[in-house]
């Protein structure tokens, strides 16, 4: 399970994180898996079960497509351009972070929104051309 | 434009899929009753009612009817048992930077029943899922409804020890009612995430163990969540009078990740004031394979009820859930106010007002109000 004490563990509880978002990896396997699937992946959004508006976020392949309309490893530009939540280097032209940050009311999720420092993490991924490896 | 999406948004989120309530920890102790299963077919409590159960219903929880099926209307012969969960919801909420919102709608709409058949029962829940909520392009009927728990299990006598197989929440936890408690996000109970599980439990004179193994469901449309396989204990003693605490742990390997859990619970129920408070701590690791990154997170939850029975409870709790022990700014903290009202025997009115906030937002928290109407046949 890694390096790392209980002491070292409980102390960090008490004071709080000691390290900023640049000390955590933009990659599509960390920004699934630690923030997508646990945030947005819920029963009633996008989960397999509802797919709410075609954005099933539940596994790394069926996200990663919903997201960029387009499978993991392929280069091709998707065919049709409705529906693409991501734009790979742009996210300033990226729909996914204008849902997160609120520009399109409401904040997504709306349950509870992202922490900041993750949605930094998302754009800096988007920035660094969203590739899913 | 921009008020209905908001409207809708925050109803589906909600609940308009089926709310999977749990069980309602505060009446232990306080009704003089030391495990769930005092009231409760099942051994995590929750759901389909005993006789004793349906009687404490109208003696003990409510301020007066008659706590048999039906308001006693029909009394099922003793080996089934039936029953269910209804609830309307309304609620109110406010974030910064976006628009006030206000909604009712739908919670849960669950039916239960239980047949038995010598030391054999079978136990099923089905209801509707998210009826008023889209589904993918092609689902048939059948998307709209759903079965969350199904178990066979074996019981020689009340009180023996048991196995049971099927779909069920593993025992763990404090197993609020609230389905949108941080606590029940954080180990994969929320809504829809009962993976299938062989479990067994055993009691005695002051202790009870279970332990479960699970997998995901093989169909993925049925769950959602983190779809893991592992194995959970739960151990529990009795200290004192009106006390308990507990040791649990959680292995779970998912697709995404593994993560292994210990913590503790603890009830404590003081008489003279008719105080019950109830703490859950937990730790976790959390291994991202393929991000080469190990995680380490914190689940805390508290909560202090005054039990005043029959008819009422106010309570006030808090619950904080870190996600990355080691990165600043990412903790999600509620703290919120409960009143529950038990005005008749199979009629709840639960009113509250929640403050949530994300680490970094701590002067931007969501407020959140609710009236939940809940009925229980």
């Amino acid at each position: 399970m890694g390096s790392g004490s209980l002491p070292a563990v409980l102390a960090l509880a008490v004071v709080g994180g000691c390290v900023s978002g640049a000390d955590r990896p933009a990659e599509w396997a960390y920004i699934h898996a630690a923030i997508l699937a646990p945030n947005c992946a819920t029963a009633a959004c996008h989960s397999a079960i509802t797919v709410q508006s075609g954005l099933d976020l539940s596994t790394a392949e069926s996200a990663y497509q919903s997201l960029l309309r387009r499978p993991c490893g392929s280069s091709e530009p998707p065919a049709d351009e409705r529906g693409v939540n991501v734009d790979p280097g742009h996210p300033e032209t990226s729909a996914l972070m204008t849902w997160l940050r609120g520009d399109g009311n409401p904040t997504m999720p709306p349950d509870l929104p992202l922490a900041p420092v993750e949605i930094d993490l998302i754009e800096r991924w988007i920035l660094e051309g969203a590739r899913c490896e | 434009m921009r008020v209905i999406r908001a409207l809708a948004a925050v109803a589906l989120t909600l609940g308009v899929l089926e709310a999977a309530a749990m069980a309602y920890p505060q009446f232990r102790f306080s009704t003089g009753n030391d495990r769930c299963s005092a009231c409760h077919l099942a051994p995590e409590g929750g759901g389909l009612l005993n006789d004793y159960g349906r009687s404490e219903v109208g003696d003990t929880i409510s301020w007066g009817g008659d706590g048999g099926l039906l308001h006693g209307a029909w009394t099922p012969p003793p080996w089934l048992a039936l029953g269910g969960d209804v609830r309307v919801a309304g609620v109110g909420r406010l974030r910064e930077g976006d628009e006030p919102t206000l909604a009712a709608f739908p919670m849960q709409a669950d039916l239960y029943a239980d047949l038995r058949r010598g030391p054999l029962s079978v136990s099923i829940t089905g209801g509707l899922n998210g009826a008023a909520r889209s589904r993918p392009d092609g689902a048939g009927p059948a998307a709209y409804l759903t079965s969350r728990r199904h178990v066979l299990t074996y019981q020689a006598h009340e009180g023996a020890p048991y196995v049971r197989v099927g779909r069920f929440f593993p025992v763990l936890g404090l197993r609020s009612a609230d389905h949108s408690a941080l606590a029940r996000r954080a180990l994969d109970m929320y809504i829809l995430e009962e993976p299938y599980a062989l479990g067994a439990g055993a009691s005695g004179d002051g202790w009870e163990l279970h332990g479960s193994v699970f997998a995901p469901s093989p169909w993925p449309e049925t769950q959602a969540g983190a779809r893991a396989t592992g194995a959970t204990v739960f151990y529990e003693r009795t200290v004192g009078e009106g006390a308990a605490v507990a040791g649990q742990a959680r292995y779970a390997q998912g697709e995404l990740d593994r993560r292994v859990l210990v913590g503790t619970v603890a009830t404590w129920w003081l008489d003279g004031p008719g105080l019950l408070l109830q703490a859950e701590l937990d730790g976790q690791g959390q291994r991202i394979a393929d991000a080469d990154l190990t995680r380490w997170q914190l689940l805390g939850a508290a909560q202090l009820t005054r039990v005043m029975l029959p008819g009422l409870m106010i309570g006030v709790g808090g619950q904080v859930w870190t996600p990355d022990l080691r990165l600043r700014g990412v903790s999600r903290s509620t703290a919120e106010l409960d009143v529950q009202v038990f005005p008749w025997a199979h009629v709840e009115l639960h009113l509250l007002a929640r403050i949530a906030g994300v680490g970094g937002r701590g002067d931007e928290p969501d407020l959140l109000g609710l009236v939940q109407v809940h009925y229980y046949p």
